[in-house]
């Protein structure tokens, strides 16, 4: 499907849009954070402790007086960065394995998902955490962490198109002409099973936010002074009885931006599944 | 029979394989445990102490094998922490995360399979559009903000429900009065997950040939719904709540945070924290354990459901 078409289909389906929408909006505040957020998130002011949402700061303060809309704003940044580079580490290893394992086959795909599915008998959140347990507390950290538990989705979704690709003519054509594996892998296979890839990858984004909010939220995620909005949460959690709005307003970032990119996911799998886009043509 | 016996006999090198993972994690990064221990100032003799009680300066081969075979025999090792085994430790801590994960699970299952089947039967309507709005936040909103949410509205506004702890076990109303709270937070988003996959997997089935025969017989409406279509879309069903319950099990590490709850989760972040790895290495074995089974009762109730699989 060329750019623009996808652009058109993607148009007609609400879900996509309000998707791409509240994405875009996280998105451009993250990169105009320095324009946007009115104070530093780590600056402290201890004379305004607390202080409920106001004119002078439209989300409240938290306990050590920065400004909530700012660490929510500066959030984004290191949030979405954690989440996009979660998902290029999952992406590159699940794709390469099960890229190698679907088009080789054999014992390469059975040594291949026999470690592939060994991580996929621990929930993902204990993986990640047992990662990070063993690696420390730290951005880096994260990424990797959250990065591996991706893994096993990514390889098993690309060794299922490869399996149906690798016997279509062009790829056999390819193969009758000499070309090398590796170029067979990467001009002919990848290129025609990049789809279910991209809706996943979406989809993921949404799952990465989630995990590394969660560990920043038990306190080995993301460390201070670095503000993210499982941190952001985490310190709500202290001041719930007397500031509930550290809490709420954190979560709701949270929350707005996971159901942004499940939106899209979904819009994207709904316009660039045949069957839907039949329908959505049909409309 | 043969069916139940060979799915046994598939859990034992999978089985094997969680505690090499679980091994593989702590020995697979660069330096020694005991170094991370005791911090980057210890000196080298205090560290080469702490390795030689932990059998470290063994060779690793050894030591996966000691581990393994410790494993199979129900060997958690001790706590660094307190001294004492860590099985006694998690058996301890077993019934609080038991209740919470079945609670959750029951309110994930009854809601999500209820509103999936009522959004399918009724496409588009009032109710489905409500439902899918419902269970697009359910698996937007983190676990641990759904359950400060509920403490802020429940406990600390109308105090109908206590804030934090798991209550008396000798106590069962204490025990229920405790569970509310957690038990909805964890099933929350497990409810958003199955009733999507109920409501897309009754969309299909309620499509067919058959559906159309059956309603054209004359038989009634519920009859068709339950015993037609629910049952030729369990497989999907069934399949995503072995599956949630994976994410139940991690949703209740947070939980057990969030509300200060006994249990595994709490027991596991505790040990991550004070860098007990005996200690984390039982919990994550544990839970691991909890899912592999629960996965093993889906495949064999795939069985019960489609008889084609059980003879294939």
């Amino acid at each position: 499907m060329k750019g623009a078409s996808l652009v058109q289909m993607l148009r007609k389906s609400p879900t996509a849009v309000a998707g791409c929408v509240i994405v875009a909006l996280v998105v451009l505040s993250a990169l105009f954070a320095p324009w946007i957020a009115p104070y530093s998130p780590v600056d402290m002011d201890l004379y305004s402790r607390l202080k409920p949402p106001s004119l002078k700061h439209p989300l409240g303060t938290d306990e050590l007086g920065r400004d909530l809309l700012s660490r929510i704003v500066w959030g984004a940044r290191v949030s979405l960065k954690v989440g996009v580079i979660s998902v290029g580490i999952g992406m590159t290893l699940g794709v390469l394995l099960g890229l190698i394992g679907g088009y080789f086959g054999g014992v390469t795909e059975k040594t291949i998902f026999s470690f592939v599915d060994l991580l996929l008998s621990m929930p993902s959140l204990l993986l990640a955490l047992a990662i990070v347990a063993t690696l420390g507390p730290g951005i880096t950290q994260v990424m990797v962490a959250v990065g591996i538990s991706l893994v096993p989705a990514f390889a098993r979704v690309t060794r299922g198109s490869v399996l149906t690709v690798k016997e279509q003519n062009y790829v056999l054509g390819a193969k009758a002409l000499g070309a090398s594996h590796v170029d067979i892998m990467a001009r002919y296979i990848l290129p025609n099973i990049i789809t279910p890839i991209i809706v996943l990858a979406t989809l993921n984004c949404a799952f990465a936010l989630i995990m590394e909010a969660a560990l920043s939220f038990l306190g080995i995620g993301v460390q201070p002074p670095d503000p993210t909005w499982g941190s952001i949460l985490s310190d709500g959690r202290m001041t719930i009885r007397t500031a509930s709005w550290v809490s709420t307003f954190s979560g709701l970032a949270i929350t707005i931006t996971v159901m942004g990119f499940n939106l899209l996911g979904d819009g994207l799998r709904d316009v660039l599944d045949p069957r839907m886009r039949r329908i959505l043509q049909a409309k | 029979m043969a069916y139940l016996i060979k799915r046994l006999l598939l859990f034992i090198p999978t089985l094997i394989g969680v505690v090499s993972l679980v091994f593989l994690i702590l020995h697979a990064t660069p330096g020694s445990p005991a170094t991370r221990v005791l911090g980057e100032h210890a000196t080298a003799e205090s560290i080469a102490d702490l390795e030689r009680r932990w059998g470290l300066h063994r060779p690793l081969l050894e030591q996966y094998v000691n581990f393994v075979i410790s494993y199979g025999q129900g060997d958690f090792g001790k706590s660094y922490r307190t001294g004492e085994p860590v099985l006694e430790q998690i058996l301890r801590e077993l019934p609080y995360t038991f209740h919470l994960a079945v609670a959750g699970m029951l309110i994930a299952v009854v809601l999500g399979v209820t509103a999936g089947v009522l959004s399918a039967v009724k496409p588009n309507s009032l109710f489905d559009n409500l439902g899918r709005i419902f269970a697009l936040l359910g698996v937007s909103m983190p676990v641990f903000w759904s359950g400060m949410i509920l403490i802020i509205i429940f406990s600390l506004n109308l105090r109908w429900f206590p804030i934090i702890g798991a209550g008396d076990m000798k106590a069962p109303m204490e025990i229920l009065r405790h569970l509310v709270l957690p038990a909805t937070t964890i099933g929350l988003f497990s409810t958003g997950v199955i009733m999507r996959m109920t409501r897309s997997s009754m969309l299909e089935v309620l499509d067919q040939d058959y559906i159309r025969t059956a309603f054209s017989k004359g038989i009634s409406h519920s009859r068709v719904y339950l015993k037609h279509a629910l049952r030729n879309a369990a497989i999907p069903i069934v399949t995503i709540i072995g599956l949630s319950f994976g994410g139940l099990l991690g949703g209740a590490v947070l939980t057990e945070t969030v509300f200060a709850r006994h249990g595994i989760g709490s027991f596991l972040i505790d040990s991550i924290t004070w860098k007990d790895y005996p200690a984390a290495q039982g919990c994550i074995f544990t839970i691991s354990l909890m899912f592999l089974v629960i996965n093993l009762l889906t495949d064999l109730l795939y069985g019960l459901i489609d008889p084609r699989i059980r003879h294939e």
